[in-house]
């Protein structure tokens, strides 16, 4: 069964991992099955947008399954506009992402975001948000009302939190389940059984999609989830890669 | 070829209630993903250790492994109830558990605290191991300068990629540091683990039927490292460390 990873990124990390190198990249997509992987710029996100996404830029390749998504930050405008504009109308940008409300202290429910996500939300390709607590996934349902023509994808589907209750990523499944443009993407370091059963009951395979959060993370712990969940076979081919292919146009 | 060839043993499982949010974790639930999964044992403690009264969740745990002896018993003690009273901890291995589990990541207590530092000293020349969940920056620092002049293992569970420098650290320092493997989720952290301290020092552990079996169990399956390095790691290194503890 093929693989399509949603979230995966480009770059270092300022923890231990050292397989984050294009090359690094094309063989752990060749050990997983991976047939494509669209990836965001960890130094774009963490540090410098300019530069990560022309990091970025440099290494995408249909041929080999990698695409990518332009990131934008909302502390700065006018530069992701221009951002945008540079990158989003090539086909190998495939999407807007991660946007990443930790790393930049805005919600994507400000006047800030709407203004950056306006300009991009022209393109008419997904966008990759950041959801890791209850707030992550109330900001996320106030700007897919905002924008009601576009996808915007759950990233890590409302996350964890320590305390094990799942409110998190429950509440992300309730927006997934009530708004036809939210749609979820499994990644995270702790996986409650149960959780992408219940996205399956509530929300629906349709509108799950698997990502990995390679390097960061290793993609044989998401693809241990979608096989180790008692799902049909079906829904298993809906996350893996039919959602994908379909929603990015792959 | 050595003994434990081939064998998974699952350092981390737990069985009973779960009042957090819906969820099976009843024992039959963990012995049929033992099942389905080819586990063939299982460390396991009671959560009514964890969530009520650790002296019944005990009884509890060592019923179900006198019932099933795939399943290891682990005691648990919870620091919050703990008098520190003399031979508690000792008793407890007497009657033939094979480690002591702290639920810090649910009991909230933190390491720096009388009724725990009373537990790590309590385990002196008892043998059997310390598993202690560490999920803040810190908590491993400070675990190894409790126990780095004792003379039992001391299993950190659920280490993340954001604690695994912490680790390794502590690790090159405390020879009685081991690790488990069920959150070293980054990339590379097991092929990591296993360059800079060694394979014996990585435990594997599931947190099954609260987590995903296959989730753990891939990272481990796929990770570059030699055959005799994962099958320490997915069983070798934990039953020689319950072996020695008798």
């Amino acid at each position: 069964m093929p693989i399509v990873d949603v979230h995966a990124h480009y770059g270092e990390w300022f923890f231990p991992i050292y397989k984050s190198a294009k090359k690094d990249i094309e063989e752990m997509m060749n050990i997983h099955g991976i047939e494509k992987a669209i990836l965001s710029s960890s130094k774009a996100i963490m540090y410098d947008m300019v530069e990560g996404n022309m990091d970025l830029s440099r290494i995408l390749d249909s041929n080999k399954g990698l695409y990518g998504y332009v990131y934008v930050n909302p502390n700065y405008p006018e530069l992701s506009k221009a951002e945008v504009e540079k990158y989003l109308g090539n086909p190998l940008f495939k999407g807007v992402g991660e946007i990443h409300p930790d790393y930049t202290g805005v919600s994507v429910d400000t006047d800030e975001s709407f203004s950056v996500i306006r300009e991009a939300a022209e393109y008419q390709k997904p966008f990759l948000i950041h959801t890791y607590s209850l707030e992550n996934v109330r900001a996320l349902v106030e700007l897919a009302k905002k924008f009601p023509d576009n996808i915007f994808i759950a990233g890590h589907m409302g996350g964890t939190v320590w305390s094990g209750t799942g409110l998190s990523w429950k509440k992300a499944i309730d927006a997934a389940k009530e708004y036809s443009n939210i749609y979820l993407e499994i990644c995270m370091t702790l996986f409650e059984k149960g959780k992408l059963e219940e996205a399956v009951d509530k929300a629906g395979a349709d509108k799950i999609m698997f990502g990995s959060d390679l390097t960061l993370l290793n993609p044989a712990h998401m693809i241990g989830m979608v096989l180790g969940a008692e799902i049909s076979r079906s829904d298993r081919e809906k996350i893996f890669y039919l959602n994908a292919k379909r929603v990015f146009r792959l | 070829m050595h003994a434990d060839k081939g064998l998974i043993v699952d350092a981390n499982t737990v069985f009973g209630a779960y009042p957090k949010r819906k969820t099976d974790v009843s024992l039959k639930n963990l012995l049929r993903t033992m099942d389905l999964n080819g586990i063939e044992k299982a460390l396991t403690v009671s959560l009514k250790g964890a969530f009520y009264s650790y002296e019944e969740g005990n009884e509890e745990t060592l019923k179900a492994c006198n019932a099933d002896k795939r399943l290891i018993p682990l005691a648990t003690v919870d620091p919050r109830r703990f008098l520190g009273d003399a031979g508690e901890i000792e008793n407890l291995v007497r009657r033939g558990f094979k480690g002591i589990r702290l639920f810090k990541d649910f009991q909230g207590y933190p390491l720096d605290y009388s009724p725990v530092i009373e537990i790590v000293e309590s385990m002196e020349g008892l043998g059997v191991p310390l598993l202690v969940p560490c999920n803040e920056y810190g908590c491993i620092t400070l675990l190894s300068r409790l126990t780095v002049e004792k003379d039992y293992p001391v299993i950190v569970l659920g280490c993340t990629y954001s604690f695994l420098s912490e680790f390794i650290v502590s690790a090159r320092r405390n020879r009685n540091l081991y690790v488990e493997t069920r959150l070293l989720t980054s990339s590379d952290a097991i092929e990591i683990l296993v360059e800079k301290i060694g394979a014996s020092r990585l435990i594997f552990g599931s947190g099954i039927p609260l987590e995903y079996f296959q989730a753990s169990y891939r990272m481990v399956e796929s990770a570059k490292i030699r055959e005799e390095d994962r099958d320490l790691i997915l069983g070798g290194n934990i039953l020689r460390i319950i072996r020695e503890a008798g």
